[in-house]
């Protein structure tokens, strides 16, 4: 599985800590940029609904949560990839398993994925 | 080994894994023709020259009046700077360039669509352009100085138009990253105040025409929910007088702006002269409460700062084509796409489009088509470029006089490949490090004077003196090799003025930390807390380390987990690692490891001993840890994070706290009997802990 590397920006729970280098500012953006992708080759509502869920949060949360966002955002790119497979939707599969590559290699380039 | 001779071993060896690299002189062609090749320039810069020595990035603007005092302090932290001393930015950025360079371009921008033609803006056009908008910006939205207004603009020429027009009216720009949602969008309006909405019907990212102004509706819908209304929609099209979106526009509230620019033909907006310390644009960046701040930007200060730096640190002279492939969504861009090299009367190139699309080789015909002799980019980037294309940059016949990278810390490998590959081994390298809340650079290399070391940022940069700083406000000599947070003794003119709205908690992120005397008028009592973790060597290069709170101070020496985790790893039956706290009387924090096999391994001492060996290797003896414990699975998350925090509290005899988050929340209870009644036999039970002890175990890994 992939697993985010939390080794990342620090920050959460004290307000001492969140002065922020611009280079997440721009993480989080991209991060939130693939998740809008995700959802467009999204066909199941609830998953759509987990992606926009998860979209509001790398735009809002503190930086430090980015691995996890990354992290979770793979694991359901795997996931809509698997059920597309599973139901023969070669189309479909193609498109998610483009934007499930994209993530693993924003996510990795980014220091936000670690693939173990 | 003694305690002396241990710590100097390991504190160095701790800051990261990465050894002292060596340094790499900037070439004879480059010094000979660099802004800053006279080594004068940092005596003038010295300390004993502060504040004045600031006078020399202002001295680099046109000023409708000049400034009586140039740094005032006497309100800290909310300094002033060139107090008295009136401009325009817009007037700065274009106007002043007319005269001699009106026909050259001010912006070339690359759509990406690679049929579509490169579009070339001159200062004469883009002085047109703005005065046109300003225009409409006044008289059609009503606004005035100090409105606020809202940007919601991708990576188009329209966007530093937008901005510009709002400067040379006063009014406050807040720009929002285009690819952020509607409703990140709607937040910012609320809190900023925004009356006025400026988007973009469409825009092309990785092959698609995306929608955009369907996020202008969601924003506003948002921005109404907190209370706060939107008056007008200014929607600027990708392709004049073709809609590109699919969501209506609303009568009444919503207008294209090429159809009403028709009516502000030709008109000119004289700029308004402004304060210094007058407002020029808000950035929001998230903060840790979920709620993201406005850094409040001033014109005067800022401007300055970023016109000097780019002047000496980018190198940038009016003749060069200067590109940096970041988004003006952030503060990289505004700064270093717009307000720096625009300033400078350079030309700077804008791209619309990904640099991975549809290619690895595509920033690299761009720069081979524009003559781009100065780029700039991050190192997310670079290791995209890399892992994609890494033989592309052979392809293309560019050649870069200065590159630079910024805001995280870059592998030295990952280094080496820019400058050997990217930079055909010509162009020098400044590794900047700074902050959405400071404006401009604070760590570099001057690139004509100063040698570069991969994996370092450089010392400070001219009239700023970082320094390292214990938890105990002492400061971290240069050398020692011990590790602390980075802070900045002195003001300098791009820093944040405020978080708009919120003073308070402005003092309380940057300066409550280390403020030695609140009652104080004396720059010198207030420091500037970054929040970064780094290292000084003794040739006074920062090393940044990262996040301050990913460490464990085991008496006094602040361990990266990073670096411990690392280094278990080494260890080959080692699957997973994973370094908490513990709470000692004689040592403040000691390290616990927490390991989990590689299938076919079975747990024993010599796998624990193997891993205490690999740390005392890779980092030090000072970095020893207490306990290594052989787990069979790590409490973690459904996305495979591991819960430090509840490992930390069964090693501290703390409650773990929810573990509703945990994917295998029944691991909790094998590991908490393995691990405390093992303690309990060895009579090894931390004391009873104090609230701010039980909240910093609470809160260990939160971070990550």
């Amino acid at each position: 599985m992939w697993q985010g590397r939390h080794n990342g920006p620090a920050g959460a729970g004290n307000e001492m800590r969140d002065a922020i280098a611009m280079t997440w500012h721009y993480i989080a953006g991209e991060l939130s940029l693939l998740l809008e992708e995700l959802g467009k080759v999204t066909e199941d509502e609830i998953i759509a609904q987990q992606i926009c869920n998860l979209r509001i949060e790398a735009e809002t949360v503190p930086y430090s949560a980015l691995p996890d966002i990354a992290a979770e955002s793979l694991a359901l790119a795997n996931d809509l990839c698997q059920f597309s497979l599973v139901n023969g939707d070669s189309l479909v599969f193609t498109r998610q398993l483009t934007v499930c590559g994209e993530i693993w290699r924003f996510g990795t380039s980014a220091g936000l994925l670690v693939d173990d | 080994m003694s305690t002396e001779e241990e710590q100097q071993v390991s504190e160095a060896q701790i800051a990261v894994h990465w050894r002292e690299e060596e340094l790499y002189y900037p070439p004879a062609k480059f010094i000979g023709q660099a802004n800053a090749s006279d080594p004068a320039i940092l005596d003038r810069f010295s300390e004993e020259n502060f504040p004045e020595c600031f006078k020399e990035y202002a001295d680099l603007l046109s000023w409708d009046h000049y400034w009586h005092t140039t740094l005032d302090s006497s309100n800290p932290p909310f300094w002033k700077w060139f107090v008295g001393g009136k401009l325009n930015a817009s007037y700065n950025c274009i106007d002043r360039h007319l005269e001699k360079n009106r026909n050259k371009s001010a912006i070339l921008w690359a759509p990406e669509p690679e049929n579509e033609d490169i579009k070339s803006i001159t200062y004469q056009e883009l002085y047109h352009q703005v005065n046109e908008f300003a225009a409409l910006l006044r008289d059609f939205c009503g606004l005035k100085t100090g409105d606020r207004v809202t940007f919601h603009m991708p990576m188009v020429p329209e966007l530093p138009v937008s901005m510009l027009a709002c400067a040379r009216l006063g009014v406050i720009h807040s720009e929002v990253f285009a690819g952020f949602s509607g409703a990140s969008c709607g937040g910012r309006i609320a809190d900023s105040g925004s009356h006025v909405l400026v988007t973009m019907d469409s825009y092309y990212r990785s092959g698609d025409l995306v929608d955009h102004k369907v996020k202008a509706d969601e924003a506003i819908a948002t921005a109404h929910d907190l209370g706060f209304d939107i008056d007008k929609v200014l929607v600027w099209r990708r392709y004049p007088g073709k809609y590109g979106s699919q969501a209506p526009m609303v009568e009444g509230r919503d207008f294209f702006v090429d159809e009403i620019l028709k009516d502000y033909k030709g008109k000119i907006v004289s700029p308004v002269s402004m304060p210094a310390e007058a407002p020029l644009f808000l950035m929001y960046t998230s903060g840790s409460t979920g709620k993201p701040k406005g850094c409040q930007h001033s014109t005067g200060g800022y401007l300055s700062y970023v016109a000097g730096t780019s002047k000496y640190y980018q190198d940038i002279h009016p003749e060069d084509t200067y590109w940096c492939m970041a988004d003006i969504g952030w503060i990289t861009g505004h700064s270093y796409i717009v307000y720096g090299p625009l300033a400078l009367g350079t030309t700077t190139v804008i791209f619309e489009g990904v640099p991975t699309y549809p290619d690895a080789g595509r920033a690299w015909r761009i720069a081979e088509r524009l003559g781009v002799n100065i780029f700039h980019t991050a190192p997310t980037t670079i290791r995209m470029l890399r892992k994609l294309g890494p033989d592309e940059p052979a392809k293309y016949n560019y050649h870069f006089k200065h590159m630079t990278t910024v805001g995280e810390p870059i592998e030295p490998e990952v280094w080496r490949w820019y400058h050997d590959v990217v930079g055909k081994s010509e162009a020098v390298i400044v590794d900047t490090w700074w902050q959405t809340e400071n404006g401009g650079f604070l760590g570099s290399t001057l690139p004509g004077l100063q040698p570069m070391k991969p994996g370092s940022c450089g010392p400070g940069v001219l009239g700023v003196f970082p320094v390292i700083m214990d938890e105990d406000g002492n400061e971290v000599e240069a050398g020692s090799g011990r590790a602390g947070n980075m802070c900045i003794r002195n003001p300098w003119p791009g820093i944040l003025q405020t978080i708009y709205g919120q003073p308070e908690r402005f003092v309380q992120v940057y300066y409550e930390k280390y403020c030695k005397d609140r009652n104080s008028k004396d720059w010198r009592d207030w420091p500037y807390f970054a929040g970064d973790g780094a290292v000084k060597a003794a040739d006074g290069y920062f090393r940044i380390l990262g996040r301050v709170d990913d460490v464990i101070n085991v008496a006094g020496h602040r361990l990266g987990t990073k670096e411990l985790e690392s280094a278990s790893l080494t260890v080959p039956e080692i699957a997973e690692a994973a370094a908490v706290p513990v709470v000692d009387e004689l040592r403040g924090r000691i390290v616990e490891m927490y390991v989990s096999l590689k299938p076919g391994f079975q747990p024993s001492k010599e796998i624990s001993d193997k891993v205490t060996k690999a740390i005392e290797t890779e980092i030090g003896k000072i970095a020893r840890p207490k306990n290594v414990w052989i787990v069979q699975d790590m409490p973690k998350t459904r996305s495979g994070k591991i819960m430090r925090r509840v490992i930390a509290g069964i090693s501290n005899f703390t409650d773990a706290g929810d573990l509703t988050t945990l994917a295998n929340a029944e691991v909790v209870e094998g590991i908490r009997h393995h691990v405390q009644s093992e303690k309990l036999a060895k009579g090894d039970v931390p004391r009873e802990l104090s609230p701010s002890e039980i909240d910093e175990i609470k809160a260990f890994g939160s971070a990550e």
